[in-house]
């Protein structure tokens, strides 16, 4: 969006710099920058007009670039930020100089960027509550009724089963009809299952499925105790269960543009055609600060039609997700939940995603499941798995800095060939590598790098016969910016009658150029440029081109050319210069290579330019990340440590979460089922429980899956009963 | 990093999962806010329950905080302990509703 701001002229040098008039009060900073020679920093003032005092050394020109953080003061959970930047143009400037002076101009600057809307934090928590009314609390209450609606009217049943089973979104529900009439019951039927408690005067009734659909139906034909025993049993399902199968239009990609590129558009082989032939074009969205929440919402709420999503899973930023068309939002979303292990419910339209394994808020109080409110209990511990300690496999961000490192070093070996023997080679590569810590958490790595790889190969007699240094170099983006490696060789010594020894063969510098990305944040790889410096030989006794003839030293060795008897002497020198540029065309890259032999007067050896696929965006958060491996450690040691991945989650919470597996490898959370005499409306998967024992309290449980079931119903043998079964809630 | 309300022992608390007989009120759970000027402490109205809070140790009456949220303001850059709980309507069947307490700059 173009602004118009006209600057307003001074009459004296204004004393101050980012001094502005006006009534309009935004809060945050800008930053002004001009001919990239002056930068303030702080609040400012705005009405109408945009005054801006600079404190100046040197000439005014060039484009003005402004960053802020505004926030909207009207809009109380609005906050607005983005970057400005565009070109000042100045008429009649008077940027008379000395040591430093504030230039004074009239003129027009145009503005042009764009400016994104964030909502302000906001938190809180959800109450979950269930109210039983008056008449459904005694807990001697034994006279219920079951019926089935079928658009509205009553078809009679005879039995019934519900269930809510762990894992399953919704319910489901077998009845079967008290007449065996399958015509009672069609596809298209809205059904809908209230259980209905006497309350001493009529029947308070409670939805138990709503708008659920038939889902399957069995017929029986059958004689016994002479007449008919036909039977119909019904299977419904909620619609709300359907909602996992749901899937885009098109493909979609959220993506962090601050994180990772947008992603390249697939190519026609792999694109998804209509019955038509049009192609089924891939969207892609830009997410700034995209984290688990968000794509929660965008999945559930906006891809399957929740009103909200419920959760207690702590939020954490994610780069990117595709929502595909095979995989549809659930199957998108559930691995990035799935190291909490969730339990999924929906109640009404809310759909419910609950860590099972988060501890009670201290202070609430679970329902009690006391003795006289059950028929049965049991308690299960499962199998225990006894680990002292674990390795956590996670993400560090390697912009995250480090306040100072310490070095460690890598090592190992490999062998070829037999051990003692002619032709036994032994190669020991070592790494230095720098892990950055902060003063204020020494213990945790932030970040690390590698500082150089060394790569040493020794003969069967021990002797060291090639190595090879690498030293890798940084910039403060966190992007690589060269290498300087090193090759010794044992080659024949000119001064010593070519006898064998180790000397540096080759140097090589390679250095990397980057231009910005097509998104904020990203970066591609320009040019690179590799100087290949090393022992040369230099024949005197043959002359090329009116000069000694010169050969790289090792292609001189390896071919048989060397003689140190003859007029040949070694020297180091410039051997090759490769310079490879990159040149972006769509999704793919032209690479234009060029090779500059230096040797015997110098030559361009080779040009050529190569389409390759993909492109040579890098991105600076994504190059700085690494990852991590941590022990956990136990009481004791010896045995075998197992690896808990934890993907892309932020090293804090995996940390967290490492603990809590090891916790729950070593004492698994146990498991409840409890038989109940009389129907809890106030249990539900995610109730948070506590049985007791003949001695005490059991523990506490969070409920994870119920069934209500109805036998004889209108009969006198009539029984409707409720189980419910469980998991530990770990302390 | 993120703010969120915590329990006494400082332990995120994002979901209270509890049931309540018709007109009865809950236990007082105590729970700590973060605050900010501007910020206030609320609740979504409904008709089937009440969200009510006092500052701990205060002696203030409870709050509706669907009704008067509680301003945090006089409490910026402090964590403060909040007494919080929840006020069943009396009604007959039952009711399963989420309440959303924020901590929001909007009333």
């Amino acid at each position: 969006m173009p602004f118009l701001l006209p600057i307003q002229t001074f009459d004296e040098p204004p004393p101050v710099a980012g001094v502005v008039v006006g009534s309009t009060e935004l809060t945050g900073e800008l930053t002004v920058t001009i001919g990239a020679r002056a930068t303030f920093a702080g609040s400012t003032e705005l009405v109408g007009s945009l005054s801006v005092t600079l404190v100046l050394a040197g000439e005014v020109q060039g484009s003005t670039g402004l960053a802020g953080s505004l926030r909207l003061n009207d809009e109380a959970n609005v906050f607005l930020e983005g970057t400005v930047s565009g070109s000042t143009t100045l008429e009649g400037a008077a940027p008379s100089l000395g040591t430093f002076l504030a230039g004074q101009a009239a003129g027009a600057t145009e503005l042009a960027g764009e400016l994104r809307v964030k909502r302000a934090e906001e938190f809180g928590l959800t109450i979950f509550l269930d109210i039983v009314g008056e008449g459904m609390q005694g807990e001697s209450v034994a006279r219920y009724r079951a019926r089935l609606l079928a658009d509205g009217t009553e078809v009679p049943i005879s039995s019934f089963d519900l269930n809510a089973p762990e894992g399953a979104l919704g319910v489901s529900l077998s009845v079967s009809l008290a007449q065996p009439d399958v015509s009672l019951v069609s596809n298209a039927s809205e059904l809908q299952f209230d259980l209905g408690v006497w309350d001493g005067s009529a029947f308070e009734w409670v939805t138990m499925l709503a708008g659920g659909k038939l889902a399957g139906r069995e017929l029986t034909i059958a004689f016994a105790r002479g007449g008919p025993t036909d039977a119909v049993t019904l299977t419904l399902i909620d619609t709300v269960a359907d909602r996992w199968t749901f899937a885009p239009e098109q493909p979609e990609t959220l993506y962090d543009p601050d994180q990772v590129d947008e992603p390249a558009p697939p190519d026609s082989r792999n694109l998804i055609v209509n019955e038509r032939g049009a192609g089924i074009e891939p969207v892609s969205t830009p997410v700034y600060d995209l984290t688990m929440r968000e794509v929660l919402r965008r999945a559930y709420v906006e891809g399957c039609g929740f009103d909200n999503v419920v959760t207690n899973i702590p939020d954490f930023p994610v780069s990117q997700v595709t929502f595909s068309l095979e995989g549809g939002f659930h199957e998108t979303v559930k691995p990035l939940l799935s190291l909490f292990e969730p339990l999924y419910f929906a109640e009404g339209n809310d759909l419910w995603i609950i860590d099972a394994g988060a501890a009670l808020p201290a202070g609430l109080q679970p329902r009690g499941l006391p003795l006289s409110a059950v028929v049965s209990v049991t308690d299960t511990a499962p199998a225990r798995q006894p680990l002292s300690s674990l390795i956590v496999a996670h993400r560090s961000d390697g912009r995250a800095g480090g306040d100072y490192f310490t070095e460690r070093i890598d090592q190992e070996s490999q062998e070829a060939g037999t051990f003692g023997v002619q032709g036994y080679t032994r190669t020991e590569t070592e790494r230095r590598v720098r892990e950055y810590r902060d003063f204020d958490a020494p213990e945790t790595i932030v970040r690390e790098e590698v500082a150089s790889v060394k790569v040493t190969t020794r003969d069967y007699q021990f002797n060291v016969v090639g190595r090879e240094t690498q030293t890798d170099t940084f910039d403060a983006l966190g992007r690589k910016g060269s290498h300087k490696r090193t090759v010794e060789a044992l080659v024949p010594d000119l001064d010593n009658d070519g006898t064998l020894t180790l000397q540096t063969v080759s140097e090589e510098t390679y250095t990397l150029l980057y231009r910005a990305g097509r998104s904020a944040g990203s970066d591609e790889i320009a040019t690179t440029i590799n100087e290949i410096s090393g022992l040369i030989l230099v024949d005197s006794g043959r002359e090329y081109l009116s000069k000694p003839y010169e050969i790289p030293f090792v292609d001189a060795h390896q071919s048989g050319y060397i003689d140190p008897d003859g007029d040949q002497s070694a020297e180091f020198g410039a051997i090759r210069t490769v310079t490879e540029m990159y040149v972006r065309e769509g999704a793919s890259s032209e690479v234009r290579r060029q090779v500059v032999n230096h040797l015997n007067g110098g030559s361009v050896e080779n040009t050529t330019a190569q389409t390759r696929a993909g492109s040579t965006a890098v991105s600076r958060r994504g190059q700085g990340v690494v990852r991590r491996k941590l022990t956990l450690p136990g009481a004791g040691s010896g045995r075998v440590v197992p690896t808990f991945g934890t993907g892309d989650i932020p090293g804090d919470m995996a940390i967290a979460l490492g603990w809590r597996r090891l916790a729950t490898l070593n004492s698994p959370p146990r498991r409840l089922s409890a038989q109940l005499p009389l129907v809890a409306f106030d249990i539900r998967r995610g109730t948070p429980a506590m049985p007791h024992s003949r001695s005490g309290v059991l523990g506490t449980y969070l409920v994870t899956a119920t069934r209500v079931s109805g036998q004889n119903l209108g009969t006198q043998k009539q029984l409707i009963t409720m189980s419910a079964s469980g998991k530990e809630l770990k302390a | 990093m993120t703010r969120s309300i915590t329990d006494s022992a400082g332990a995120a608390i994002t979901v209270l999962s509890m049931s309540l007989a018709a007109a009865q009120e809950s236990a007082v759970l105590t729970v700590r806010v973060p605050c900010l000027a501007g910020q206030f402490l609320a609740a979504d109205s409904n008709p089937s329950a009440s969200v009510l809070a006092r500052r701990t140790g205060s002696g203030d009456a409870f709050a509706d905080l669907a009704v008067a949220p509680i301003s945090l303001t006089p409490f910026d850059g402090q964590t403060v302990e909040f007494d919080l709980k929840v006020s069943a309507s009396a009604l007959t069947g039952v009711r399963r509703v989420a309440i959303p307490v924020r901590v929001t700059y909007s009333t």
